[in-house]
């Protein structure tokens, strides 16, 4: 069955290359919203999300990710869809588009639609295209599942809030986390214009909760909030900065998500540099695990780097490094300190600590009972007591207690199983990295000795 | 041995044979460290103990879950249906002994929170992997459109979760005619579009679209294509890691999903 659609190319071409030109978007969560459906149009919003699948490279496939086109009058160096390569272009209709979006849906191979695009013709043709295709899903197709759509900056203000309106969860790309890299690596992009519909975005969200405290049945305005993106080690920043231009995202512009994507070298340009050992996963993996110390364990981003430890460590993840440099706050007893203290604890989350809390209310815990509450006792028994008695007989040592997280050193150098390690992804770092490290180098990375 | 006997319930495997036995063994008005909860055809025998089948009753069901709903709240009464429907041996006996526990008066809050005591924590741990296998088929399942426009589904959940999966997609696809259907069970879930959705049960092998008999849309093959393409197309290569994905999306499932079979 053959479906041509305009200028000869199918529907499947199309596709093809659209959803090619979308991957490097990370962005693809359908949670944050619950909606119920309404009992007449398709679709419903589930808050912890649905990931529908999972491709080759293990990430979800939650939304139908694809771009509108991947004609783009800019020409930013990482980007694949840059004016100056050769590539096979398309573009889709917003008819086919929603076509697409429905019969995927009923079919439940999807949780909704992403919509991003490269820049055809202008910014604001751009959005106008995007936000005519969200319009017809929305009203025409009566489509109530979960869209999120990207917000074209330099594009016209009322364009993004009429957006705004029919979308779950809008986002900005921030691209490069400093305005410099910006500037060299995507001349046609500026800080300004990236920044101003983002906070627009949060003003809109802000003034239309106080709309629905009024009016419940006010339309809702990008009720799933706001995220954005930022490309990891294709500019030479340390962690240190990219943590703190995360933290001032989450509480200037109060993100929702902001998502780390590790660089991958898909352009040969002289200003992006080389990376023998593919991309950069394990760094993007500490970033996202210390993105989760700052949004739900309290911590803040001047707490786990500083400027003369602006890396995170290869060895330990951020919390573990955290705690064994503050060995003045532990060890800590499961049955009397308050909630923060533990959460803070290394292989104790947020799901073991609440459980903690309300089951000390009616039984003293032991290990035993903690071991079956969830909490991975491998890593916390350096850092806990139980009614005053740790597990084992374990020193309060720095070096005793890294020798022993790190003992099964194997398992954790997953990420860097092809010789990779964080060092060598920064551009500007004068040390050589030559063979493997041997057991005891581990140790002294870890605590911070070499 | 003590003086008096053990009792064992044996109830049948589903969620009216539970209540229906926790029912029972309070009508016995014995002590309840003496009687024990069993699916039938389950677990070891006990030695010295009275067997009794308990026949699943409505009006039996009906009255342990107004009590269920009013004492322990929606929440936790759902935790415990999700404990219910799970595929282990040892449920109704857990499920039980959390609800004597939990009606015994010396429970405050949410009885899911006592974690120290073990029937609890094990009926935590049934609930939280049912919820986890009714999440995953709200996932992975995939409808097929059969000639007609039903939309057709197969699934084998280790849990039996086709119940509240139904729910979620009745709330979801209001307007369509679709039928889910559990191999290993052999239920169907039944939803006539705009109407209230209904439970079969069958005898023969279920089908799977395509079979004779299930003739499948041209389009729908269309679109298994797209979607197939769509999938290889959006994983990055140079981030290939089939370990991870088979973490996420564990092979028992993929027999039943358009992406990963093979045409």
């Amino acid at each position: 069955m053959e479906y041509l659609a305009a200028g000869g190319m199918t529907v499947m071409d199309k596709l093809g290359i659209l959803s090619d030109a979308a991957k490097y978007d990370v962005a693809c969560t359908s949670s944050g919203v619950d909606r119920k459906g309404n009992g007449r149009d398709m679709g419903n919003c589930v808050a912890a999300g649905i990931c529908h699948s999972f491709s080759a490279d293990g990430r979800c496939i939650s939304l139908l990710k694809i771009l509108l086109t991947n004609e783009c009058i800019y020409d930013c160096k990482y980007c694949l869809n840059r004016r100056s390569n050769d590539i096979p272009r398309a573009t889709f209709t917003p008819e086919e588009i929603c076509e697409l979006t429905m019969q995927f849906y009923r079919r439940n191979y999807i949780e909704g639609l992403f919509l991003s695009s490269g820049i055809i013709q202008n910014p604001n043709y751009t959005m106008e295209l995007i936000y005519r295709t969200i319009w017809i899903l929305r009203n025409r197709c009566r489509f109530n599942g979960y869209v999120h759509v990207k917000a074209i900056p330099g594009a016209d203000p009322r364009l993004i809030q009429l957006t705004g309106y029919l979308a779950d969860r809008m986002s900005v790309n921030l691209e490069l986390p400093t305005a410099e890299g910006l500037k060299n690596l995507a001349p046609n992009k500026h800080r300004k214009t990236i920044l101003a519909p983002m906070r627009q975005i949060q003003n809109g969200i802000t003034e239309n909760k106080n709309e629905l405290v009024l009016y419940r049945n006010a339309p809702r305005f990008v009720g799933g909030g706001q995220s954005t993106q930022m490309i990891i080690g294709a500019t030479p920043e340390s962690d240190f900065q990219i943590m703190n231009v995360a933290e001032s995202l989450y509480q200037k512009f109060s993100l929702k998500r902001v998502f780390y994507s590790a660089f991958v070298r898909v352009n040969e340009d002289k200003a992006l540099p080389a990376l023998p050992g593919g991309p950069p996963l394990l760094r993007e993996h500490r970033l996202y695990q210390a993105d989760w110390l700052l949004r739900f364990y309290g911590f803040k981003a001047e707490e786990l780097l500083s400027e003369k430890r602006p890396f995170f460590n290869v060895m330990l993840d951020p919390k573990e490094d955290w705690a064994v440099r503050h060995l003045e706050q532990f060890p800590v007893e499961i049955n009397r300190a308050p909630y923060e203290m533990i959460v803070s604890v290394p292989g104790i989350g947020v799901k073991s600590a609440m459980r903690i809390v309300n089951a000390r209310r009616t039984a003293s815990l032991d290990f035993v009972s903690l071991k079956k509450i969830g909490v991975v006792l491998k890593r916390a028994l350096y850092f806990i007591t139980c009614n005053g008695k740790m597990m084992y007989r374990t020193k309060l040592e720095e070096d005793y207690i890294v020798r022993n997280l790190t003992a099964d050193v194997k398992n954790r150098q997953q990420f860097a199983s092809d010789g990779m390690s964080y060092r060598q992804l920064s551009l500007f770092d004068d040390t050589v990295l030559g063979a493997n490290p041997t057991a005891a180098d581990n140790g002294k990375v870890a605590s911070g000795q070499l | 041995m003590t003086e008096e006997e053990n009792i064992v319930l044996l109830c049948e495997d589903s969620l009216e044979g539970i209540f229906t036995g926790i029912y029972e063994a309070y009508a016995l008005k014995k002590p309840h460290d003496g009687i024990f909860l069993q699916i039938m055809g389950e677990g070891d025998m006990l030695l010295f103990a009275t067997y009794r089948t308990v026949a699943p009753d409505g009006v039996k069901t009906e009255k342990v879950i107004r009590t269920l709903r009013s004492r322990f709240g929606e929440k936790d009464y759902f935790a415990l249906c999700l404990a219910a429907s799970s595929a282990a041996p040892d449920k109704a006996q857990a499920i039980y002994k959390t609800v004597v526990w939990g009606l015994s008066g010396k429970c405050r809050g949410s009885i899911l929170d006592h974690l120290a005591d073990d029937n609890v924590r094990r009926t935590l741990e049934l609930s939280r992997s049912a919820g986890n296998e009714l999440h995953r088929m709200q996932e992975f399942l995939r409808f097929s459109e059969l000639e007609g426009g039903v939309l057709y589904a197969v699934i084998g959940p280790r849990d039996n979760v086709l119940p509240m999966l139904t729910v979620h997609f009745a709330d979801r696809l209001p307007m369509e005619n679709f039928v889910i259907c559990d191999e290993n069970r052999r239920l169907y879930a039944i939803h006539p579009a705009g109407k209230e959705w209904f439970l079969m049960s069958g005898q023969d092998t279920p089908l799977l679209a395509g079979d004779e008999g299930l003739k499948m849309t041209a389009e729908e093959e269309y679109y298994q294509e797209l979607f197939r393409h769509f999938c290889h197309k959006i994983s990055i290569e140079g981030r290939k890691n089939l370990k991870l994905q088979q973490n996420m999306l564990p092979l028992r499932f993929r027999n039943y999903m358009v992406e990963f079979v093979e045409k």
